[in-house]
């Protein structure tokens, strides 16, 4: 796609990612109030929240490193961004996607996370290096289960890395459709350590270490992570689904159940959110690398058996 | 072995140490101990198996006297041991040297009522600010809060009422 | 009223500080949490950090030793931050008002900072939940009122 198309695309897909993440925001404090057997807060309050995060004033502490405090939410905005335009374009039209986008769009979804990380250790806070680190260790134990739980859904696209193949091919075996829920399933758990939510959260442990990463900041800044984990919560299952599933442009029974898939992400994530407490950063280390990581292993070679090798 | 034949065990065994024995009610037994033996009675009293609940200070006017409460839970007793630190050095061994249940409440003697605990393992500070004059003992009787106040304390109209009772006690 | 202060009243976050307090306001502030009265039905969430703080929920009233600390916490709250005095001994020390330990109600201690904080006072001992949410919901009103 040329350039001068490329960035109406970009900022319409941002906007849409934007208002998206809202509203799965507000649906997470809404399912988890209903569990609670609350009334929870009204649909605009996420929009509330950011507007008031927008009001407030900016402290950067004196300790703290000034650059690169300031800068981790803008690059974990522009990266989220990108990433949700590519999808976005791949799920209404497939055919445009090149090679190895899946890649660029596994590569963009970790820097959120390094934003974070960036974020906590300029806070100049011993609570933010600590969530500085505990993210690192998460994310050091959660890609490679989720990268792995996607290889089945490459081998289904023919051995490819391109979005549109792997959206639009089917899965050719019982093994392969077998590989693809464990590999769903995983990818819930895995968007549950990226989103930080419990029982993953341990980076931002509100009660524990004083919102971790999060400690020092304050105002537009705190609005922008805000916003970048409103879009993530957005663009996650949009890449599960994807993947998964199919993309928006094959049908609409396709279309339909694309949606309810989307929907059972969301609201899976919430459920295992309200159940949980908040487990230790090595207990959560051991179940990626001894618990998820065997288990995408076993669904990779489930589709090669399938696939006939 | 039940309550009575502890107290009477109790009775025999520190018979000479005892300055004073009185059981108001059977649950209920106060030994009064001169400050030399307080090490001896209250070693004796855990070997017994008493548990140290808690223990108190009052300000008696020429001594302050320090309460040690060991409950014996399965023979529903309980012995307080009480020690009297004279004034002015207010000095007594302290029961944290052997038993480490005795270290805060210590501390905490020490910050109100200005009871010295000799050979304590740790006597800092405990509930008193960091900023609090040395030497003042909020608890004591005669403290008085007009000449120690607080800095920026708000004063309210009670306060002349304190003073008046106070110096009743006094005179 | 323009949407920063609209954000302000629909979505204030409370950071909580106990100054030494005998923990029956704390009680009664984690209550207002509970499904029966939830306040999270009015945006108010449990702020981690004073940084992400609208309003200092302060409870007890303020000891020799929590004045500092205190005074450090509003100055970290970033403003606007309204203060929120939760119970007799944060509007006024209560019965500690003689005690040899209290340096001074939370206003008194708030405005040797901030001389023209916004300050809500609660009374209770300890105040009901219902009382607390009225308290909020008025002093929020009012701050909108001073701000705008």
């Amino acid at each position: 796609m040329s350039l001068p198309a490329a960035i109406p695309v970009m900022i319409l897909a941002c906007l849409a990612t934007a208002v998206l993440g809202l509203l799965l925001k507000w649906i997470d404090r809404k399912v988890t109030a209903m569990v609670q057997w609350r009334k929870g807060p009204p649909w605009y309050q996420p929009l509330a929240d950011l507007a008031k995060l927008m009001g407030k004033e900016t402290i950067v502490p004196e300790n703290a490193r000034r650059t690169g405090f300031l800068i981790a939410p803008i690059l974990g905005f522009a990266a989220v961004s990108v990433a949700a335009a590519i999808l976005w374009v791949v799920n209404i039209d497939p055919s445009v996607s090149f090679v190895g986008d899946l890649v660029v769009v596994l590569y963009l979804l970790t820097v959120p996370s390094l934003a974070i990380v960036l974020g906590g250790a300029s806070s100049g806070n011993p609570h933010g290096a600590i969530g500085a680190s505990r993210e690192m260790k998460l994310i050091l134990s959660y890609e490679l289960p989720l990268v792995l739980a996607m290889v089945p859904a490459m081998i289904a696209g023919g051995w490819t890395l391109k979005l549109g193949a792997i959206a639009t091919a089917g899965s050719s075996s019982v093994g392969m459709t077998i590989a693809m829920i464990v590999g769903f399933i995983i990818g819930i758990l895995c968007t549950q350590a990226k989103l930080g939510l419990v029982p993953f959260d341990q980076a931002e442990a509100e009660t524990e270490i004083m919102g971790g990463v999060y400690c020092e900041y304050s105002g537009p800044p705190l609005a922008m992570f805000y916003l970048n984990r409103a879009m993530m919560h957005a663009v996650l299952p949009l890449l599960l689904v994807t993947i998964f599933w199919g993309s928006l442009s094959q049908g609409v029974g396709h279309a339909v159940v694309w949606v309810v898939l989307y929907l059972v992400v969301v609201v899976v994530v919430t459920l295992v959110r309200n159940t949980n407490p908040r487990v230790r950063i090595d207990h959560a280390m051991k179940f990626f690398w001894f618990g998820l990581t065997p288990v995408a292993l076993v669904a990779v070679v489930l589709t090669l058996i399938g696939n006939g090798l | 072995m039940d309550r009575r034949k502890l107290v009477e065990a109790v009775k025999t065994d520190l018979g000479d140490v005892l300055a004073d024995v009185v059981e108001p009610n059977p649950r209920r037994v106060y030994l009064t101990v001169e400050p030399d033996h307080t090490l001896a009675v209250n070693r004796y009293m855990v070997d017994k198996g008493g548990r140290l609940a808690t223990a108190s200070g009052v300000d008696c006017r020429d001594w302050i006297e320090v309460c040690y409460h060991y409950c014996f839970d399965s023979l529903n007793v309980v012995i307080t041991v009480k020690v009297r630190a004279y004034k002015p050095e207010c000095e007594v061994q302290s029961v944290a040297q052997f038993l480490p249940a005795a270290s805060f409440i210590e501390r905490e003697i020490n910050d109100l009522l200005g009871a010295t605990f000799l050979n304590h393992p740790d006597p800092r500070r405990l509930i008193l600010a960091d900023d609090w004059p040395d030497g003042v003992y909020p608890l004591r009787k005669d403290y008085d809060s007009e000449t120690h106040s607080n800095t920026g304390r708000a004063v309210s109209p009670g306060l002349g009422r304190a003073r008046v009772l106070s110096a009743l006690r006094r005179g | 009223m323009n949407w920063k202060l609209w954000g302000l009243t629909k979505s204030p976050w409370v950071y909580h500080v106990n100054t030494g307090a005998c923990n029956n306001c704390d009680i009664e502030i984690v209550d207002c949490l509970t499904p029966r009265f939830d306040i999270e039905r009015f945006g108010m969430v449990l702020a981690p950090t004073p940084r992400h703080a609208d309003a200092l929920l302060v409870t007890g009233g303020v000891t020799q030793q929590a004045k500092p600390r205190l005074q450090e916490v509003y100055r970290q709250a970033a403003k606007p931050c309204i203060v929120l005095c939760v119970g007799a001994c944060a509007c006024t020390m209560g019965i500690f008002a003689e005690c040899y330990h209290m340096v001074g109600p939370v206003d008194k201690v708030i405005r040797e900072v901030d001389p023209n904080a916004i300050i809500v006072y609660i009374p209770g001992c300890p105040p009901k939940p219902e009382a607390i949410i009225a308290g909020a919901v008025k002093g929020l009103q009012t701050a909108c009122a001073a701000l705008s």
